[in-house]
């Protein structure tokens, strides 16, 4: 007896850990209290696979795919530009999308779309489906089209998991999924530090303009890489098509560009721009001659790389450094670049202690930059692990550029200058003004910090005129002003210094140890740089009487063109004059524009802008705010109409969506044609059968061949809702009080009709 | 075996009750079908009064059919509990210069719906007096599918016809759509419609 | 084959007073087994949701469509020629009524009444009224033209006579009927179960108003509006029943339940109670006319 005791006291024991282990398991296993549930079929079924396609003779040519994501019912897609927009590499001019019907199935195409907006250097695109895919004019408002809502990747943080959606092959794919989480983030001139999401997830690079989704499946991220060109020795080219139609399909044959695999994410709040300004259907006019378009003088190249710790307000290096301590979190490499263009693939790749290092790599993407100029990439807020760093700039494929830097360096107390600002001098020795726009005058100054430097050391400044060397301090010049604290230098050319873009270089022992850029633009009002003036806004019929109209800051609803007029100084051509537009806050518009116009306008000559309203520019507060670099000159604005944007009903991509299908009582076949309507909260559905009046319907569906419907807009949850439910030969069915709740999203139904007498 | 019932002998002939009792059951039987017809008729034909001042038109849609003045037309009717293409009865006002002609006018329909309907095709076109106004028709089918890319809708041939009438800066389109197979059944709400509108 | 009792003994005495097949309860029985059928499909259907291949859908919708019409043949004909003196044209009314309403009533509700189209989304009265004088009239009108010319003058021997044949014409209608759900479309066994045994008990719940109406026409000397009426009363009937049924049966929505769908086997309990609800009646009245018919011929001379 004591034995089959012993053996089941130890059967129990063993079998009561197994049981506290295994639920032990089961609650670690189960999702956070919080935790929220995707709509996934909903971002599949609002990410399209896109064709560029080139029309010949009699056949469609196809030249670029991608992926990219619906953000607006009404047709509204968001891409990148790369295999969109016309292009050396992308040269079609039709755009076909298609779509996900079956998610088992490759995507199936259905329409055709047109560019509204793009950003070739930010790599972004928004198309709008125009007609069907036999060529038919649609009209926007009759489509229903699943979408997804912006997220703001601004909140999104180190290890957020991204659900990431988009087409991995070549059209014979379906939809796919993938996940990962956020591993970083790559800084920009044009974006700041978050202008790129780097993710772990594992995304083919057809999927490139997709979407990546934070938990709540909200757009966060653009999935984005550019492929190299098809002559470029690392290119992956695709041939499907017989193109040139010699009965082969070979080399000779056109080929698909495909990039590699993606680990970098455009933030949606980039693409919010584009997306603002094409749903309120509004534009930005200028004329021709007012966007430089530099001729390039060589090959595109990279030079003077050197790393800097940080990035001040202008993105300026704040010094220069040749090493970083450990447990460093901040770092950027920063770099000369000239002859580049929007259309050029540029690559980061970094290899720590000789492993490739994704965190820290940039993949090929297209280049956001002007023309030449300064640029940086870097990251901060990650730790960057000790060893030896080589970083490796590519230009379409080719490495340009090369240096390394080791981390995990002991913090030494190496001379150093540092923050080095510009303005001019009061009396008292001051430096006063913005910092990095000056006015045009006879001298410049910088002022800048020092640290460790021991009085004879050799150092010296030099100072640059758009890239060319026109004063440095005498060979041989060695320091004697103490180990630490604040110094000024200053320029000066007796005959005026010319309005452009300057550069400061400081250097002790021959080492580079500081260096800024600064623009000298527009003329100095007392202790500021007065570069715009008379900024206004007006009413005029033609652009020849704009400058004479009166100037206005109210405008009646539904006018379609405001001009904005105004004057400058001294502006030289190359000049980044960066232009951004708002309405009720939100920006429609933003580029960076390498100013084309005279230095100084004419007599009565004024500089004209064109507010544009596809269909009337919308009530709103409009805001013009204009830069020189990163320094704010303008800020002014205007109303149209009550000064209000109208609410958009449909802008919600949130709601339960309902579904279903409605069947035959008797044979249990789908009915054709049956028509749900869902009726507005104020009304019954008796007063709905009453008045039969379209005004109180909040959404309607018909059944197709199945008996299958969607309700083309969301329910709100805890709204009382009436249904009725009409079909030719069948009792109609009628509810009030439904209500649906957002944890059962989407709502699938099947209703049975019986027909009235047999 | 054979049964032999023997029965007493009763007259077959019929009493006048018997007869009147008979020819009045088939009576109302009669009566009831017109009855019946007339309920189906009144059914199918009670209208709905409809008047829009500022446009100038009042008209008389069928009872059962959903109303519709928030689109691009000024009135649409359709007929929701109808299978497949919902038959659709519409008034569309179009500004016109006072030089465009009918002909010119049916011009820009025909290029505008070449666009965006697909087999677009003209069948006929004839003038006529529409309550002493002249008046165009024009008669012209269509295929039409369901704009959801997502559900299994078969296409649909869809007749139509248009009365086009010009007065003044303006072109008064009066649009009869349906499904081409029941278009003849559907048509005699259409021209009951026509014969109420005033404009 | 028919078999009969020697007539060199007196017969019994039921026999002598009563030489006709019974009438009543062969309608119980067939109504009876024909519910009790669709109250097992139904149970099954419900509780064990079987999945059947499609031709054994379709056999079994035929075979249950025909059994209402094979129950009276066993309950009402077979049992007849057991019977001293039988009722000989059961089948031809049966079979005429069948073919008037495939001929006759269904071209003239689907296509000149088109009853779906308007009918379904009317108000509750104008539905009463519509059913009542398209369905209904149409219904009971061909079902006492049959029997008027068929049977009514030479074969009408008592009233039972009356309700036999007017079963007879109302099984013929109700078959015609039940074919044409099973023949159309994939309905499950339950759901043809189920309309299967409406459309018998209404059309014999008309039928027995019928009847009363023939029997009063040839063995009384009544208004000649009672037939009128009774045949009003019968299409009345049919008018009320069919919104009423598919009313209290028809489904609502919610978003909550996955499925929507309405209630059709209490469109079967409403059935059944109208059928009950006329049968009962109608009978007492029947053996009421009947006892008084033959005290008035016991006291006759």
């Amino acid at each position: 007896m004591s034995r089959i005791y012993r053996h089941f006291s130890a059967s129990w024991r063993t079998w009561s850990f197994s049981l506290a282990l295994g639920l032990v398991c089961a609650l670690s296993a189960s999702p956070p209290a919080n935790a929220q549930t995707l709509d996934l079929e909903r971002l599949q079924r609002s990410t399209v696979f896109i064709l560029q396609a080139r029309a010949t003779a009699d056949d469609l040519i196809v030249t670029c795919i991608g992926s990219g994501t619906i953000v607006s019912r009404d047709g509204l897609i968001l891409s990148n530009a790369h295999n969109t927009v016309i292009g050396r590499n992308c040269p079609g001019e039709t755009l076909v999308i298609a779509l996900s019907v079956n998610f088992d199935d490759a995507p199936v195409p259905r329409y055709r779309a047109e560019i509204v907006q793009a950003d070739l250097g930010l790599d972004l695109a928004l198309l709008r489906i125009t007609r069907q895919n036999d060529g038919r004019l649609l009209d926007p408002d009759s489509l229903t089209l699943p979408f997804v809502e912006l997220g703001d990747s601004e909140l999104v943080t180190l290890d957020d998991t991204l659900t990431v959606v988009g087409y991995p092959g070549i059209s014979d794919d379906p939809v796919t999924i993938e996940r990962g989480t956020v591993s970083g983030f790559t800084a920009e001139p044009s974006g700041g530090d978050k202008s790129w999401i780097k993710t772990s997830a594992s995304i083919r690079g057809t999927m490139s303009g997709g979407g990546a989704y934070n938990s709540a499946g909200q757009l966060v991220g653009i999935p984005t890489t550019a492929p190299l060109t098809p002559d470029s020795p690392e290119s992956n080219c695709v041939v499907l098509q017989d193109t040139d139609a010699d009965g082969l399909v070979g080399i000779t044959d056109q080929c698909i560009p495909i990039g590699a695999f993606i680990n970098s994410l455009r933030p949606s709040n980039f693409a919010r721009v584009l997306l603002r300004a094409a749903s309120l259907g509004l534009s930005i006019d200028m004329d021709d001659d007012a966007i430089l378009n530099p001729r390039l003088t060589g090959d595109p190249a990279f030079s003077r790389l050197f790393f800097s710790p940080a990035v001040n307000e202008a993105g300026m290096p704040t010094t220069v450094i040749r090493s970083l301590p450990t447990s460093s979190s901040s770092l950027y490499l920063y770099f000369n670049y000239d002859n580049m263009t929007p259309e050029t693939v540029y690559e980061l790749r970094v290899n720590t202690d000789g492993i490739p290092n994704a965190n820290f790599s940039l993949s090929p993407v297209r280049w956001s930059g002007g023309r030449r100029g300064l640029w940086y990439v870097g990251s901060s807020g990650q730790p960057y692990p000790n060893g030896l760093y080589d970083f490796t700039l590519f230009i379409d494929g080719v490495a340009s550029a090369t240096t390394r830097l080791r981390v995990g360096v002991a913090p030494e107390e190496i001379a150093s200058f540092s923050d080095i600002v510009f303005g001019i001098l009061d009396f008292s020795g001051n430096v006063l003004g913005n910092g990095f726009v000056l006015g045009t005058g006879n001298i410049a100054s910088a002022r800048f910090i020092y640290r460790n430097l021991v009085d004879g050391t050799p150092w010296t400044a030099i100072w640059y005129y758009e890239g060319t060397e026109f004063f440095r301090l005498p060979d041989g010049t060695t320091w004697n002003d103490g180990a630490a604290g604040a110094k000024t230098i200053s320029v000066q050319e007796p005959n005026g210094l010319l309005p452009g873009t300057y550069r400061l270089e400081l250097y002790i022992e021959g080492r580079l140890s500081g260096t800024s850029d600064f623009t000298l633009s527009g003329g100095q009002n007392g202790a500021f740089t007065l570069v715009f003036e008379d900024t206004h806004f007006a009413l005029a019929d033609s652009d020849e009487n704009a400058p004479r109209a009166a100037p206005l800051r109210q405008f009646t609803a539904e006018v379609d063109l405001i001009y904005t007029l105004f004057r400058w100084r001294q502006i030289a051509p190359g000049t980044p004059w960066v232009v951004i537009w708002s309405v009720d806050g939100d920006v429609f518009y933003r580029r960076v524009i390498p100013w084309a116009r005279d230095a100084d306008p004419f007599d009565n000559e004024y500089f004209l802008m064109r507010l544009i309203g596809e269909n009337g520019i919308p009530d709103g507060t409009y805001r013009l705010d204009m830069f020189i670099g990163s320094v704010q000159f303008v800020s002014t604005e205007a109303r149209v109409g009550i000064g209000q944007l109208p609410i958009d009903r449909f802008a919600q991509a949130s709601g339960i969506e309902l579904r279903g299908q409605i069947r035959d009582a008797d044979t249990g076949l789908g009915i054709p044609g049956a028509t749900f309507f869902l009726v507005n909260e104020e009304f019954s559905a008796s007063d709905f059968l009453r008045d039969l009046s379209f005004a109180q319907i909040y959404a309607t569906a018909t059944t197709d061949s199945d008996g299958r419907f969607t309700i083309d807009r969301r329910l709100q949850a805890t709204v009382p809702y009436s249904v009725v439910i009409m079909a030719a030969g069948y009792l109609p069915i009628t509810s009030d009080g439904v209500e649906v709740v957002p944890e059962d999203s989407p709502i699938d139904v099947t209703i049975y009709m019986q027909r009235d007498a047999t | 075996m054979t049964i032999i019932e023997v029965r007493s002998a009763e007259s077959t002939e019929l009493t006048q009750r018997q007869r009147w009792s008979h020819y009045f059951t088939l009576f109302y039987g009669v009566i009831a079908v017109v009855i019946a017809l007339n309920l189906r008729d009144s059914t199918l034909n009670a209208t709905r009064s409809y008047v829009d001042i500022q446009a100038g038109i009042r008209a008389a849609y069928p009872q059962t059919w959903i109303i519709d003045t928030g689109g691009a037309s000024i009135f649409r009717a359709r007929d929701m509990a109808v299978a497949g293409f919902k038959t659709t009865i519409q008034i569309a006002i179009r500004p016109i210069s006072l030089s465009t002609s009918t002909r010119n006018l049916i011009d820009i329909l025909t290029l505008t719906r070449a666009q965006t309907l697909a087999a677009y095709r003209v069948l006929s076109q004839t003038t006529f007096f529409l309550n002493e106004v002249e008046a165009t028709e024009l008669e012209y089918t269509y295929v039409s599918s369901d704009d959801n890319p997502f559900l299994a809708a078969v296409p649909i041939v869809v007749r139509g016809r248009d009365i086009l009438i010009t007065r003044g800066g303006q072109a008064i389109i009066v649009t009869f759509l349906a499904d081409a197979n029941t278009y003849e059944q559907n048509l005699p709400s259409f021209q009951r419609f026509l014969a109420d509108l005033e404009f | 084959m028919s078999y009969y009792r020697p007539r060199t003994s007196a017969p019994p005495d039921d026999e002598a007073i009563n030489p006709y097949g019974q009438v009543w309860l062969p309608i119980a029985a067939q109504i009876g087994i024909v519910l009790m059928i669709v109250i097992a499909i139904y149970l099954v259907f419900r509780f064990l949701t079987p999945t059947l291949p499609r031709t054994a859908i379709q056999v079994g919708d035929l075979i249950l469509a025909l059994t209402p019409f094979g129950l009276w043949l066993w309950f009402g004909v077979r049992r007849e020629r057991l019977a001293v003196q039988p009722r000989t044209r059961l089948l031809m009314v049966a079979i005429v009524t069948a073919l008037a309403a495939n001929a006759i009533a269904f071209p003239l509700i689907e296509r000149i009444y088109q009853v779906d189209r308007w009918l379904p989304l009317a108000p509750t009265l104008n539905r009463v009224l519509g059913y009542a004088f398209t369905i209904g009239v149409t219904q009971e009108l061909i079902k006492y033209v049959v029997i008027r010319y068929a049977v009514w003058r030479e074969h009408f021997r008592t009233r039972a006579d009356a309700i036999a044949y007017g079963v007879a014409s109302a099984v013929g209608y109700a078959t015609v009927l039940n074919l044409q759900i099973a023949l159309t479309g994939d309905a499950n066994l339950d759901i043809v179960a189920i309309r299967i045994f409406d459309n018998l008990a209404l059309n014999i719940a008309a039928s027995i108003l019928i009847a009363f109406g023939t029997a009063e026409m040839r063995f009384e000397r009544p208004s000649p509006f009672l037939m009128p009426l009774m045949l009003a009363l019968g299409a009345f009937l049919t008018g009320v029943v069919i919104p009423l049924r598919t009313g209290l049966t028809n489904s609502t929505f919610s978003a909550q339940t996955a499925i929507n769908a309405p209630s059709l086997i209490f469109g079967t309990a409403v059935s059944l109670i109208v059928l009950v609800a006329i049968a009962f009646p109608m009978a007492l009245l029947f053996a009421t006319a009947d006892r008084r018919q033959r005290e008035a011929a016991a006291r006759a001379p």
